[in-house]
């Protein structure tokens, strides 16, 4: 069945392009780019949306230019073509996978899911009047389409690279249709965030500040994305400040989370032998260890105490992916990231900033070739 | 358990009933601490004291949800006789509710024991609005067929008026209607599909006003309808155009987590807790007990459930309590109106796109 599927945005007939001969960091494309850069700061859209303008702003695609510089040696080139599967519980996500694609040079088909968010229809829309201004999406498509149609196995088969931003179980689903050999496949499978605090008596005069960052990291996304952080792990941090800490963060968090919503996630961690130590805008959870990570709660998280480095890395899931972190040394990230899965580190405030280099992998470096000369 | 048969059903007035209810709400409490260690954690978690509530409104709450996030038994794996599963139409994840014998039996009898008082002690001729096929399998027990099954016990010469496709089985159903044209019978059915698939192609065939004695219990939640701009008003008064001017149509409310404690529609088209059950109105936002006339989250409580800790839950339905004791029908206890689900924003997994 190759019937409902909808294109959004770009050029429907990817599956007549012929050869890309863009290379990476094409003028017309980075111009493309600081366009839409440009409109998104130029009017009042979402924190989302403002925050995509503002990462695509000209200034950091020219310092990525000069970073990815050819020489001699090497030249880069693009994989070819693309296809990305996005997640609906981060609706942005896609446009930044999508803008480091388009800017390596590829043919891209982002596939998001069938219900629009308004976001999504807003920077649709802006894409659109762009590509009717300047024709920059002839080789790119983003569309949704029913998943009992075989567009995934007829995509599957167009692309040179297939990446997969998905839940393990819609990711192992998608494994199911072969890939050709000479293409690559790149998996973003289901993760688990935490945050890792130290804080002593000095650092009560930055508290507020570090809590409004730590409130910023869970109401983004409601605390649904991977890289949302679920559970704190104090590391010989006094009591006091930690409730002092807590206080602070719940002024940041009104409205934000529904009663019913902490209800049942604190009852659930409870009911796993948590001990609700905080409840307000936010509920905090004591446990020994992690509780719940498999579930998608909402207007909680879970706390422990640990007084040396090991006691954390060993309390970390396979599947940890972000440590939102205040206190630590350089030192400290390294010994905690040599003993556990980790795979990226993050300020307060800024969890869900999304950079090129994501889960441990450099987005610009897979979607490119280097071509030794 | 003190005896809960020598109970008038909707006979208790507030001061009695809230002494016998919430002597029963705190002995489930304990007992479920002492048997179910993911309650007795919750409970613990959250700092709360079992079995010592002064009020129905201190009664622990269990947030309905988390029957489907967790196995809550009170009864060991041995003893479990059956275990319901919601109909899991608005979400993939079914509630688990696991029944010992003694819970199934005290649910059909005070099942019986409440739709009687409607109905009358004389069990009557039964015509079900489904299909014969749902109550077979015990392991895997559905809301639906849990519901035919207990109000079977109202019935005699039950009658299954679907085929497994959905549509009428036209010759057992005129059947049923020639047989006992003048005679008080009983249907029941869950309310969209008593709506979909047999007022609708009854009144489209020309059968109309052949049972007008009857007397229809219907449930199942309003969604489906309300999209079809539906209102009780207009089901009561298409009901009878097919059926009778005569017919009496109670809607009642109840929920997998806590059968054979129903809540039923009066006369006035008022939902009632009866004597063994009540019901308690959450602000949504502060959980606080919200007074006659507020709208809130509909908490239920039972004395029913000894097998799972559901003696107490909070639902995810909004309603409003319209007062208690004083409903003009004559029956004591409160009484309140359904509104519909909290509305919410969907949490959308990672993998939603597939």
């Amino acid at each position: 069945m190759s019937s409902n599927i909808q294109c959004w945005a770009g050029s429907p007939d990817y599956l007549q392009w012929s050869r890309t001969q863009v290379m990476p960091f094409n003028e017309k494309r980075v111009q493309f780019l600081v366009r839409l850069s440009e409109a998104l700061l130029s009017r009042h859209y979402s924190a989302a949306l403002t925050a995509l303008g503002f990462w695509l702003r000209e200034s950091q695609l020219r310092q990525w230019q000069q970073e990815y510089a050819n020489d001699d040696k090497v030249i880069l080139a693009p994989v070819g073509r693309v296809f990305i599967v996005s997640p609906s519980n981060v609706e942005g996500l896609f446009a930044y996978s999508w803008a480091l694609s388009y800017l390596m040079g590829n043919q891209t088909v982002v596939r998001v899911s069938e219900q629009l968010t308004d976001d999504q229809q807003t920077l649709f829309t802006l894409l659109e009047s762009l590509h009717f201004q300047t024709a920059g999406l002839s080789e790119q498509a983003f569309i949704s389409y029913n998943k009992r149609s075989d567009w995934t196995l007829k995509l599957s088969h167009w692309c040179q690279l297939r990446m997969l931003w998905s839940s393990d179980q819609s990711i192992e689903s998608i494994r199911q249709i072969i890939l050709p050999a000479q293409a690559q496949e790149w998996v973003f499978p289901d993760r688990y965030s935490v945050s890792v605090l130290y804080l002593t008596e000095a650092d009560v005069p930055k508290l507020s500040k570090l809590a409004e960052g730590f409130a910023r990291d869970v109401s983004t996304y409601q605390q649904q994305a991977c890289a949302s952080p679920k559970w704190v792990f104090w590391y010989q941090t006094d009591k006091v400040l930690q409730r002092q800490f807590w206080k602070a963060v719940d002024v940041c968090l009104e409205d934000v989370f529904p009663a019913s919503e902490r209800l049942i996630a604190s009852q659930y961690l409870c009911a796993l032998g948590g001990v609700e130590v905080f409840h307000g805008n936010i509920k905090v959870i004591e446990g020994s260890g992690i509780l719940g990570g498999d579930q998608h709660l909402e207007g909680v998280v879970g706390q422990s105490q640990c007084s040396d480095l090991a006691m954390i890395s060993a309390q970390m899931p396979n599947h940890i992916q972000s440590v939102a972190a205040f206190g630590l040394d350089q030192a400290a990230k390294v010994a905690l990231m040599t003993r556990s899965n980790v795979r990226q580190f993050a300020q307060m405030g800024h969890a869900l900033n999304f950079d090129k280099v994501w889960d441990g992998i450099d987005l610009t470096t897979i979607l490119s070739k280097k071509v030794r000369l | 358990m003190s005896d809960w048969k020598s109970l008038e059903v909707f006979g208790l007035a507030k001061a009695e009933k809230h002494a016998w209810l919430l002597s029963e709400l705190n002995r489930l409490t304990q007992h479920h601490q002492v048997h179910c260690a993911p309650y007795a954690n919750l409970l613990a978690g959250q700092g709360l004291q079992a079995g010592y509530a002064e009020s129905l409104d201190d009664v622990p709450f269990v947030a309905a949800r988390l029957f489907k996030m967790l196995h809550l038994s009170s009864t060991l794996p041995d003893n479990v006789f059956k275990t319901l599963t919601s109909s899991g139409t608005t979400s993939q994840v079914k509630s688990q509710i696991v029944l010992d014998r003694n819970t199934a039996a005290l649910q059909s009898k005070v099942l019986v024991s409440l739709l009687s008082s409607f109905t009358g002690k004389a069990r009557r001729p039964m015509l079900i609005i489904d299909h014969d096929g749902l109550t077979g399998d015990k392991a895997g027990f559905s809301a639906r067929g849990a519901g035919v099954q207990g109000l079977s016990f109202l019935g005699r010469d039950h009658t299954y008026a679907l085929n497994a496709d959905m549509t009428p089985n036209w010759p057992v159903i005129d059947k049923f209607m020639a047989k006992y044209a003048s005679e008080p019978v009983l249907i029941f059915g869950f309310t969209f599909m008593v709506w979909q698939h047999f007022i609708q192609p009854l009144i489209a065939s020309g059968r109309s006003n052949q049972l007008p004695p009857a007397l229809l219990f219907h449930s199942g939640g309003w969604k489906k309808l309300q999209d079809q701009a539906v209102s009780n008003d207009t089901f009561k008064t298409t009901v009878r155009q097919a059926l009778g001017e005569q017919v009496a149509i109670h809607n009642f409310y109840g929920m997998v987590e806590q059968i054979g404690s129903v809540f039923v529609e009066c006369e006035e088209g008022h939902l009632h807790a009866p004597s063994y059950a009540d019901v308690i109105l959450r602000d949504p936002e502060t959980l606080a007990e919200q007074q006659v006339g507020k709208v809130g989250l509909i908490q239920v409580l039972s004395f029913i459930p000894s097998s799972y800790p559901g003696h107490s839950i909070l639902t995810e339905d909004l309603g409003r309590m319209l007062g208690e004791d004083d409903c003009p029908c004559g029956r004591k206890g409160r009484y309140f109106e359904v509104l519909g689900r909290l509305p919410k924003t969907e949490v959308r997994g990672c993998g939603d796109v597939f």
